[in-house]
């Protein structure tokens, strides 16, 4: 293989590869604001410049090919008084309203003024002043003046999504994004240009002014809009989820995620989230108890149900509560069932007609999948989609785990509540048969919810004298044994029957 | 106008009339009338207490209600009426409730012989004429003629009040308090009686009309008597258990002594009788070394100028008391109790002893050197007693460490 | 510990001071004398201490010289404040006038009885809204009165004049 020094560094690398390629796959950090490695470069910010020994000018790295025996110097006094030289011409129109602007936290070019910048600026004329507050479609807000114009929205509905809503108009200081003719977003992806924005020039209008990204607190996790599973990062604050941005995962959704999946966390907020576990007295009334003492009254109430004694799952619920669940189903001498939307939406990118995060991991496991209503002594709700009201009055279930106080059909006894899927840990099986992690997401939710797997293992354990009730690593453990998954591949840390316990 | 009063003062059938109806309402009318008087005083003296202490300490002290804040007792009154009045469990009820009054009658009662004023009245020769001598005639709600031994018996009783509150409160504090009280009284009872004696001595009358028509006559006491005078003033503060006396309150060892479990109206009266014992207290000096309402004959302007001398008398030794209270520190009870009987009680006796040698001379010059030489026995005495600790228990009287020379400790003129 | 120990001897009081009388005298002298001296006592709501430009009192969020609220909800006071005794909601400003400001507080919050007067708010604020007034004189018969809302917050700031006028031109 041909190598490029980098740095001092040989470098190895494919021909055809750019030099800000091999530097970023090799840990050497290169300031870039247009460069994304899924789109075509353009070389417009001009802030990844570097020097190439020899050579009079420094060159823009992220359009720069390799070749051989070139010897690159990012760091070197051309390189650096280059990048400052570009950061002080994008700051000379920039507004600097970072205390208003939801980028602020996340922001390259704060980042980068603060890393290589001059400090202040030798600019007397006025600033530019250009639209502002413009809204693109009904997610997204344009600021044209904190627009450095790196055209990355652009590139994104051009070569990505390929609907070309977003175009570039004017020239020099009003230069600006425009949206074409379309006037309106025709992707479920649109809102990805947010999170590529490298400034705050486009926000998102859910999230705008929402919280400040220092107060939140990020946790990786997973989508369970669809079955897809794409990654993500959940930002909560004080209880309440914020805002969610997908995760670079090559194998599953890449950089991006859809929008209905973004803002699909309604229910996480609702007002009517039950945080404690309740229990009908005599009169019929709710009354709040704890987790044992709701146990015992559910052990009770299940013993005495004459009707089913199967469970039904949500599509969404973990492998951990489906196994968990399936020991409850065979202890009452029933069987665990699982129900799941479907939609017709599915497009060729991520979005699939699969709503069920977990049905393929339900499959698996050899539930059975219920699409009509059917009884059941013991409900997991968490969507109100996968478990529609139907499939949940027509169980008559006594015991029901549930994440909004709502969704609790007349016929239960006891109610216990069950995390949403950003509070909840555990294992998803994508459409694709891809185990992957479920992390429950710091500072969302009430808090202090038992795992909904543990809280079932132990009812078993009341119901079946002889159960001992398993923790996660046991869970995982015996659904390892299954011989569906027997060639399936395990997330690490969960393999090795670790225990995390939800809400921590 | 001088005329009026002086008529209005001689209608009120208080000097020497018989005892007839109006006569009876007489004496009502002027008990109630003291009585407020005292209460009012008295009231005013919490005042003068703030006011005064404060500005020994460059404060301004209570400012607010009234003018200068004269109302503060109104205000203090309203306070003490509104708080809760908490009985606690175990105490003796009976005893809890009577204790504060116990506690301000005897004070008040005592009073009731004490001369606020009175008249000069002519001397008559055998011929019917005026001689151009007058006698002074002391104006008081009783004219008993053991005046002094009533007041020394009456006083007294007043600490049986702080006793049994003390007792009655059933706390520890509050029953050392009344058990400190109890100890303190007898102790200082002793000098207090053994220093009116040689007053008694000299003017040879019990009565308190007399011992002031004395000192009108010829000298103060207080210039004759300076020992007696003494003694009995500081024997008076330990009476009224002021500082440097007030081992029964003692904050900073029993909480607030005897009336610790006591709140509300309850305390107040605890509070009034203190000063109203000061009050009393006061009066006496006044009377006893003082000259009672007398002064240089100024008091011939007219009974209401011998109230205002009387009056004027008071208030200096009500002010002494704030004075010494806001200066000295508490005793050590120890200290307490050696200055009464070690210090105040001997002297007092030589007090008695040289003062009646010197009457049984009967010559007019030996008042002159009286004085002097009663001042000088008493350091003699002081002198030998001081060698003699000196001798014996000399760890005792060790000086205290002393801060010398501390940066920014500051002095007092700075 | 005998070997540490070291006796020492004092003098013993002289018969002046067994005596106590020259130094009560002495005492008294001075209460007597402290009576007429200059008092100190400041007469406090009528008097009160001019306190120094630097004085950190209560903090209050002040309007600029065109009566715009200056504050922008940038939650960098909110953030910085040790005892966490400032909650703010941002939000969009919905008043024409204003509406280039795009963000203001819904909700600003200060918990005077949280508040430890540190002024880390004003340091950290890039808009210079919040100062620390001069204010020291709080009081409130409730908890709830003491929480100081955006009104009170704005009233008891007025208005500072802003030589920069950092928005007049956005």
């Amino acid at each position: 293989m041909p190598t490029i020094k980098i740095n001092g560094r040989d470098l190895e690398y494919e021909p055809g590869e750019t030099v800000i390629q091999v530097a970023h796959r090799n840990g050497i950090d290169v300031a870039h604001y247009c460069y994304h490695p899924s789109m075509s470069p353009e070389g417009n910010c001009r802030i990844c410049m570097v020097e190439v020994e020899g050579w009079p000018k420094p060159v823009v790295s992220c359009k720069q090919l390799c070749g051989e025996n070139m010897a690159v110097q990012t760091e070197s006094e051309l390189a650096q008084s280059a990048r400052a030289g570009t950061m002080e011409m994008l700051l000379v129109n920039h507004p600097l309203d970072c205390p208003i602007c939801d980028q602020a936290g996340e922001c390259h070019l704060q980042e980068y003024s603060y890393e290589l910048g001059h400090g202040e600026s030798r600019s007397t004329t006025p600033k530019t002043h250009l639209p502002k507050n413009v809204p693109f479609g009904e997610e997204i807000v344009y600021d044209a003046e904190r627009c450095i114009k790196c055209t990355l929205c652009v590139r994104f509905c051009n070569e990505i999504t390929k609907t070309g809503e977003l175009a570039m108009a004017n020239r020099s200081d009003n230069e600006q994004v425009v949206m074409t003719s379309k006037g309106e977003f025709t992707t479920n992806y649109s809102m990805n240009i947010v999170d590529l924005c490298p400034v705050g020039a486009l926000t998102s209008r859910d999230f705008r002014f929402k919280s400040r990204l220092w107060f939140m607190d990020f946790t990786p996790s997973l989508c369970t809009g669809c079955a897809r599973g794409c990654n993500v990062t959940i930002g909560g604050r004080g209880g309440r989820f914020m805002r969610m941005e997908p995760r670079e995962n090559q194998d599953v959704n890449q950089w991006w995620m859809c929008d209905p999946g973004r803002l699909g966390y309604g229910h996480v907020n609702s007002e009517t989230r039950l945080a404690t576990p309740a229990v009908r007295d005599a009169n019929g009334q709710w009354q709040p108890a704890t987790f044992e003492q709701a146990i015992v009254a559910a052990s009770a109430a299940l013993k005495d149900a004459r009707e089913s004694h199967d469970v039904l799952l949500d599509g969404g619920a973990t492998l951990e509560e489906l196994e968990a669940a399936r020991a409850l189903a065979s202890a009452m001498g029933g069987q665990a069932r699982f129900a799941a939307a479907t939609g017709d939406d599915a497009d060729e990118f991520l979005i699939v007609n699969e709503k069920g995060a977990n049905a393929k991991g339900a499959e698996m496991l050899g539930l059975e999948r219920q699409a009509d209503a059917a009884p059941a002594a013991v409900l997991v709700v968490e969507r109100d989609g996968n478990v529609p009201a139907a499939l949940r009055d027509g169980a008559g279930a006594v015991v029901a785990f549930v994440t909004d106080a709502t969704n609790v059909p007349d016929s239960v006894r006891v109610a216990f509540p069950y995390g949403s899927w950003a509070e909840r840990s555990g294992l998803l099986v994508n459409v694709d048969g891809r185990v992957q992690e479920l992390r429950a997401a710091r500072q969302v939710g009430p808090g202090n919810l038992s795992p909904a797997f543990a809280l079932m293992e132990e009812l078993t354990g009341e119901l079946d004298g002889n159960h001992v009730p398993r923790d996660r690593g046991e869970l995982v453990a015996a659904v390892k044994n299954e011989k569906a998954f027997a060639e399936v591949a395990f997330p690490a840390g969960v393999a090795a029957g670790q225990t995390v316990g939800a809400g921590s | 106008m001088g005329d009026l009063l002086t008529t209005l003062g001689s209608g009120l059938p208080l000097v020497g009339a018989e005892v007839t109806f109006w006569w009876v309402m007489g004496r009502i009318g002027l008990v109630l009338l003291l009585v407020h008087v005292l209460l009012i005083v008295g009231a005013l003296m919490v005042w003068a207490e703030r006011r005064v202490s404060a500005w020994m300490q460059d404060r301004l002290g209570p400012n607010r209600v009234g003018p200068e804040g004269l109302l503060q007792p109104l205000a203090d009154l309203g306070k003490f009426m509104f708080k809760e009045d908490v009985v606690p469990k175990h105490t003796s009820k009976w005893m809890y409730m009577l204790a504060p009054a116990i506690s301000l009658v005897p004070a008040m009662v005592t009073f009731a012989v004490i001369p606020f004023t009175g008249s000069y009245e002519p001397i008559y020769g055998a011929d019917g004429q005026p001689t151009g001598e007058y006698i002074t005639q002391s104006w008081q709600i009783a004219d008993l003629n053991i005046g002094v031994l009533y007041i020394l018996a009456i006083a007294s009783l007043g600490v049986y009040g702080v006793t049994l509150g003390g007792w009655a409160s059933n706390s520890k504090y509050s029953l050392l308090g009344g058990v400190r009280a109890s100890a303190q009284m007898i102790s200082y009872e002793l000098s207090l009686g053994l220093a009116v004696v040689p007053v008694v001595l000299m003017v040879s009358s019990l009565r308190l009309g007399d011992i002031i028509a004395y000192q009108a006559d010829t000298v103060w006491l207080l210039f004759t008597q300076p020992v007696a005078f003494f003694i009995f003033l500081v024997a008076s503060y330990a009476e009224t258990n002021r500082l440097p006396f007030d081992m029964p309150e003692s904050e900073t060892e029993l909480v607030a002594g005897y009336h610790t479990e006591y709140s509300s109206m309850k305390f107040a009266l605890f509070f009034l009788a203190e000063y109203t014992h000061m009050i009393v207290g006061a009066a006496l000096v006044v009377t006893l070394f003082c000259g009672g309402w007398t002064f240089f004959g100024l008091e011939q302007l007219g009974w209401i100028m011998g109230v205002l001398i009387f009056a004027a008398k008071t208030t200096f030794f009500l002010f002494a008391f704030i004075w010494v209270r806001w200066t000295l520190p508490r005793f050590r009870y120890d200290q307490l109790m050696a200055l009464g009987w070690a210090w105040f009680l001997p002297i007092a006796l030589l007090n008695i002893v040289l003062t009646g040698g010197a009457l049984a001379f009967d010559q007019d010059w030996v008042l002159y050197i009286l004085p002097v030489a009663l001042i000088a026995a008493a350091v003699i005495a002081a002198w030998f007693k001081y060698r003699r600790d000196l001798d014996n228990d000399v760890p005792k009287l060790e000086r205290a460490p002393q801060l010398v020379g501390v940066a920014g400790s500051g002095g007092e003129e700075r | 510990m005998a070997a540490n120990v070291k006796p020492v001897r004092r003098e013993a009081q002289t018969f002046k001071e067994r005596l106590f009388l020259p130094a009560i005298i002495k005492g008294l002298g001075i209460t007597f004398r402290r009576i007429f001296k200059k008092k100190v006592t400041m007469q406090f709501p009528e008097e009160r201490w001019e306190v120094r430009d630097e004085y950190r009192g209560a903090p209050v969020l002040v309007k600029d010289d065109e009566n715009r609220p200056k504050c922008v909800a940038c939650s960098l006071c909110e953030y910085v404040c040790p005892p966490k005794a400032i909650y703010i909601v941002p939000d969009e400003i919905e008043d024409p006038e204003h509406a280039h400001v795009e963000r203001g507080p819904a909700v600003f919050n200060i918990n005077m009885l949280r508040c430890i007067f540190c002024g880390l708010c004003e340091e950290a604020c890039p808009e210079e809204a919040i100062f620390m007034s001069k204010e020291y004189a709080l009081w409130g018969a409730t908890r709830a009165e003491l929480i100081h809302d955006k009104e009170t917050l704005y009233e008891l700031g007025g208005i500072r004049p802003d030589p920069i006028k950092k928005w007049s031109n956005k």
